[in-house]
């Protein structure tokens, strides 16, 4: 796992046999299994070591079940309403990152007043449900309501096309824009001429129609 | 109609012998509609052509256009969890819920749209124990759902099939039918009784049951397509082989008549 500088990513993996800790032994069947909620007692044993452990997506496709991080989707057609929800989905990201060094701080108050292994357990016990809350709270920004904000979107731009007089332009505006390739002052001819119809979706075939 | 969010499963297709294709592409000029038994378990299918797409709906599914496909054979039901445990058992696949720690579930009570990350869930165990009605999708005959897109390609690749190209699929799923919201007609029901595993209620919050469902219902719980193909909607979500673009059914609409159309040429 990939970690801040601070937070070893071992930890998470091999859980440290701290004096006090309760960790203990691993269970077999644990020990084979990817840690894939804070809730493990894997991942306590490791924030029972250090509360500001962290943990972010490698640099591939396959997301980390412990991060926050919502990958970053592109659409090869013009769409804005699916911009709107690749920004959504980053915002629940940020919400999610937020969530998460808050419970890190609480931790740490928590630890601070430990004076042994069991209490700084329990306090990475705790510490651990903060942070799947957190990833809960994420899964459901980042599918509900984003999905929710892009639907609203595609109506909203579906009846602004349709209320502008946009249905089946597309042949024309095309027609229009085909001699101007980068030259913007074309571009924006056309523009102006179909005002209200984003030129942008019959560039790419796809009117909100 | 809303259909169930937390299941994505496939049935895979076979190309057809030599014979069989000459055969499917004599046949083209008579646009038959005719399904034979085919290879155990599968549905041999003539070549033929169907309308895809409709007006007014999704802006990826306008506009309407005839696209034709060559003859196949496809699975008459989906791929059930019992064959999947058998290929596992033959190959030792992981699948990618298993490789990543964690599938994603949408479970009755949840939001629209709404769908969480389940820890170490995966084909084996969809929901966490617990979770009322996840004994429907430990049956047998229940289809394998948290399977991705490789996942789904491997096991076709493992019986020397494939996915169907999206064109293929909805060809054989509408068995024939133009133009209707269903294989059958325009509703839902049959001789006044469901003819689908669909979500009934106005919100995920609440499944109404109508259906005799909450989840997934075994392959075979509903009467198939006229063409002997069962699940041809509804159940669960079906992986086919193309890459999705928004703008697949605009580009290929000007073709005329599209042949054996596939979707974006990568993923990207």
């Amino acid at each position: 796992l990939p970690s801040a500088a601070n937070a070893p990513a071992i930890a998470v993996h091999e859980p440290s046999d701290e004096p006090g800790s309760a960790s203990g032994k691993r269970p077999a069947a644990l020990a084979d299994r990817k840690i894939a909620s804070w809730t493990d007692p894997r991942a306590v044993a490791a924030l029972a070591n250090d509360c500001s452990l962290k943990v972010t997506n490698p640099d591939t496709e396959e997301p980390d079940p412990l991060a926050c991080d919502v990958p970053f989707e592109q659409s090869c057609v013009y769409d804005p309403c699916f911009e709107k929800g690749q920004t959504c989905k980053q915002g629940c990201s940020k919400k999610c990152a937020s969530c998460d060094a808050a419970c890190a701080d609480h931790c740490a108050t928590c630890r601070d007043a430990c004076t042994d292994g069991a209490c700084r357990q329990r306090c990475a016990a705790s510490c651990g449900e903060c942070k799947q809350s957190c990833l809960k709270s994420r899964d459901k920004c980042a599918t509900a309501q984003c999905a929710q904000a892009e639907l609203a979107c595609g109506r909203a731009a579906k009846r602004a096309w349709a209320g502008a007089g946009c249905t089946g332009k597309c042949p024309e505006i095309n027609e229009c824009l085909e001699p101007c390739a980068a030259d913007n002052a074309c571009n924006a001819k056309c523009q102006k001429r179909f005002k209200g119809c984003d030129i942008e979706y019959c560039m790419t075939g796809a009117p909100p129609e | 109609m809303t259909i169930k969010l937390e299941q994505l499963i496939s049935r895979c297709l076979a190309e057809p012998r030599v014979a069989a294709a000459v055969l499917g592409l004599a046949l083209l000029s008579f646009a038959p509609r005719s399904a034979e038994v085919g290879s155990p378990g599968m549905v041999r299918l003539a070549g033929g052509s169907f309308e895809r797409g409709r007006e007014g709906g999704r802006a990826d599914e306008s506009p309407r256009h005839r696209v034709r496909v060559r003859a196949f054979e496809i699975d008459a039901t989906l791929v059930t969890r019992s064959a999947f445990a058998g290929f596992v058992s033959e190959t030792g696949y992981v699948t990618t819920a298993e490789r990543l720690g964690f599938g994603m579930a949408a479970h009755e009570g949840m939001d629209d749209w709404e769908w969480e990350r389940v820890p170490h869930a995966s084909w084996r165990e969809p929901f966490a124990p617990g979770m009322p009605e996840r004994e429907a999708f430990l049956a047998d005959d229940a289809p394998v759902v948290m399977v991705s897109f490789e996942d789904a390609s491997a096991y076709c690749a493992h019986y020397q099939k494939r996915l169907p190209t999206e064109a293929e699929w909805e060809y054989a799923m509408r068995g024939g039918s133009e133009g209707t919201r269903y294989p059958w007609g325009d509703d839902a029901r049959r001789g006044g009784h469901l003819s689908l595993n669909f979500w009934q209620g106005s919100s995920h919050h609440r499944n109404t049951r109508d259906d005799g469902f909450v989840y997934v219902s075994p392959v075979r719980a509903f009467a198939p397509n006229d063409w002997g193909i069962f699940d041809p909607v509804g159940n669960v979500w079906q992986w086919t082989a193309d890459y999705y673009a928004k703008d697949t059914y605009a580009r290929v609409a000007h073709e005329g008549t599209a042949i054996d159309p596939i979707g974006a040429k990568s993923r990207e």
